[in-house]
């Protein structure tokens, strides 16, 4: 599969400071890659140099065929991003529309491309209703359907999407995504997430973990888990004392909390072995399966292996 | 081009439909009118009457030495409110949006530049109508043709000094409290450095000097004389000669420098110089911000 986005030993100092310590990743075409990290992990820094906001300190970095940084590389590669930031930068004054319309034009599309182009937005973002209110009147799910489709609006080849959900409701997060996978499968278009919502990342084709400037994990959502969480099974039982009992007989370990154990399994499987020898002494169950939220925290905590 | 074009067009309709900003880059305006209506106009009639005969022309050469001042203030203070977008813009981090875009950092600055210009040279022809109809309502003649066509051509000098002016100002800052302070600086020095809340001639030498070498007064020196030129003509017609030279002196209409007269060509010079020398300085603070 080609690849979208190529970065080898990239590097950013500032004021003696490396915020970015040569990493090496590659995203391929076509896929929604999810790019996480603490605060201040370094995670910024390098969307900001991928979407060429930054100069790097060294290291290459190939965007859809050009090269950051080399002779008008930098035009070709901004035609070919889009940009979701973290705030809602529209201007507040100006309608949707109006909003969308300008920054189009920055682009240098003709006037048949801008209105072919926003037409699609408009349909596939949904702005028939929003389109003449002013963006500041917006709700916060209106104004990042806006935030989105400005960013689409040159049909690019990669969409960055710098925590694309933060602090939107429910409903409007499901939207923002269902438009997301819909837009990836019919135009095979590259996404560079990077999120607090681990459930997000867990959609990811691939998974980059950053840790004070160096990648410290990666893979797909189901090796990281394999590798860095587990299943757990919450027990109630009949009788608390009996049941600790019996798991201290049986050498499992456990946490309790308010008369509830947790037990670490293997697997769904070895849950059921477990039921069945314990299953007069149970009174109710639950097996949690193994999140990305597990794997942050535990690469976060205890580092992981890259 | 294009792009150029619309983010002029955009940073244009973002001040004009913030009527917050709107109305303080006009406040120092406000100020002196209602100055002018409590006292100044006053002061200044008694002052002539001492020196010629009352005639209804005073009031009409008074009211245009008035309009000389707020044209060349408005010129400053709506350029300089515009650039409340750049900073706006970083603060926001819109600037970023933009620079996603295929637009450099050199068109993002024109744009404001431009956009300033174009605000500012909207607000003063809007401000010279609103005075013109203010004149002739109040007893006063119009502007001749070529007259008008003058002060419209001082006015666009005028605007273009402190869009220049005030970009390296605003170079200076980052912030949009730092902004905040500045303007506020700005619009209370403007009055006093253009001679509008105080004659020049009541201040100290020192202080006529400080007047005199800030370029921005020449625009208001020259607007003065654009339009009072029939003016004092007239109501100095039965004083001694002077009585106009003392007047002109006094509410600068002429600049006496170190003992010499300045003739209007060598304030044209000072603003066109001025002009070039901060375009020039724009760009190099432009570069050595953006290495």
């Amino acid at each position: 599969m080609k690849t979208a986005i190529q970065v080898e030993g990239l590097r950013k100092q500032y004021d003696g400071h490396e915020a970015v310590k040569g990493i090496t990743f590659a995203v391929e075409q076509g896929s929604l890659f999810a790019f996480l990290g603490a605060n201040g992990a370094g995670k910024s820094t390098t969307i900001e140099i991928l979407c060429t906001l930054l100069k790097k300190s060294s290291g290459t970095v190939n965007i859809n065929g050009y090269t950051l940084d080399a002779s008008r590389d930098n035009a070709e590669i901004r035609k070919s991003i889009g940009v979701v930031f973290q705030q809602s930068l529209l201007d507040e004054q100006l309608t949707v529309r109006e909003n969308i319309w300008h920054r189009g034009k920055m682009y240098g599309l003709s006037k048949k491309e801008l209105t072919e182009n926003y037409q699609f937005v408009s349909s596939t973002l949904h702005l028939d209703d929003i389109e003449q209110r002013k963006y500041g009147t917006l709700s916060g799910g209106q104004k990042r359907r806006a935030d989105i489709a400005r960013a689409l609006i040159h049909r690019p080849a990669i969409l960055f999407l710098d925590e694309p959900t933060t602090g939107l409701d429910p409903q409007t997060r499901q939207f923002v995504w269902q438009t997301i996978k819909q837009l990836q499968v019919e135009t095979n278009m590259t996404v560079f997430l990077t999120t607090h919502y681990m459930e997000e990342a867990a959609m990811a084709h691939q998974v980059v973990v950053l840790r004070q400037g160096e990648i410290v994990a990666e893979g797909t959502p189901d090796t990281l888990k394999t590798a860095y969480a587990y299943d757990q099974m919450e027990l109630v039982f009949h009788n608390a004392l009996e049941g600790e009992q019996w798991l201290l007989q049986n050498g499992i370990a456990y946490a309790e909390k308010q008369c509830m154990f947790t037990v670490r399994v293997e697997s769904t499987l070895h849950a059921l072995t477990l039921l069945k020898q314990a299953e007069p002494l149970i009174a109710s169950f639950e097996v949690i399966k193994g999140t990305m939220d597990d794997v942050f925290i535990h690469i976060m905590e205890q580092g992981g292996v890259a | 081009m294009e792009a150029l074009l619309s983010l002029v067009g955009r940073n244009s309709k973002v001040f004009r439909r913030d009527k917050t900003s709107v109305f303080f880059s006009l406040l120092s305006v406000i100020i002196v009118v209602v100055l002018y209506a409590l006292f100044l106009q006053k002061m200044q009639v008694d002052s002539i009457k001492q020196a010629t005969e009352a005639t209804p022309q005073m009031i009409t050469m008074v009211n245009e030495w008035l309009i000389a001042g707020l044209l060349s203030m408005i010129a400053v203070t709506t350029t300089l409110a515009s650039f409340g977008i750049a900073i706006k813009d970083i603060e926001s981090k819109a600037r970023a949006d933009f620079l996603t875009a295929p637009v450099s950092r050199a068109t993002i600055q024109m744009s404001y530049v431009l956009n300033a210009f174009v605000i500012g040279t909207l607000f003063s022809i809007i401000a010279l109508i609103g005075c013109e109809i203010y004149i002739v309502a109040t007893g006063g003649a119009w502007l001749s043709f070529t007259a008008f066509l003058k002060v419209v051509g001082i006015l666009l000098m005028s605007v273009l000094l402190a869009s220049v002016f005030n970009v390296v100002l605003v170079m200076l800052v980052n912030t949009l409290n730092a902004f905040s302070t500045l303007s506020t600086i700005v619009g209370t020095l403007l009055g006093f450095l253009c001679g509008v809340y105080v004659p020049i001639g009541a201040l100290p030498s020192f202080a006529q000097n400080i007047i005199m070498y800030f370029p921005i007064s020449h625009t208001t020196l020259l607007l003065r004389n654009a339009f009072m030129e029939h003016s004092l003509t007239n109501v100095f017609a039965g004083a001694p000669a002077e009585a106009a030279e003392q007047y002109k002196l006094l509410y600068g209409v002429t600049y006496k420098l170190h003992g010499n007269m300045l003739s209007l060509s060598t304030s044209y010079i000072v603003v066109a110089v001025t002009i070039v020398v901060l375009a020039v300085l724009s760009i190099v603070l432009f570069n050595r911000k953006n290495k």
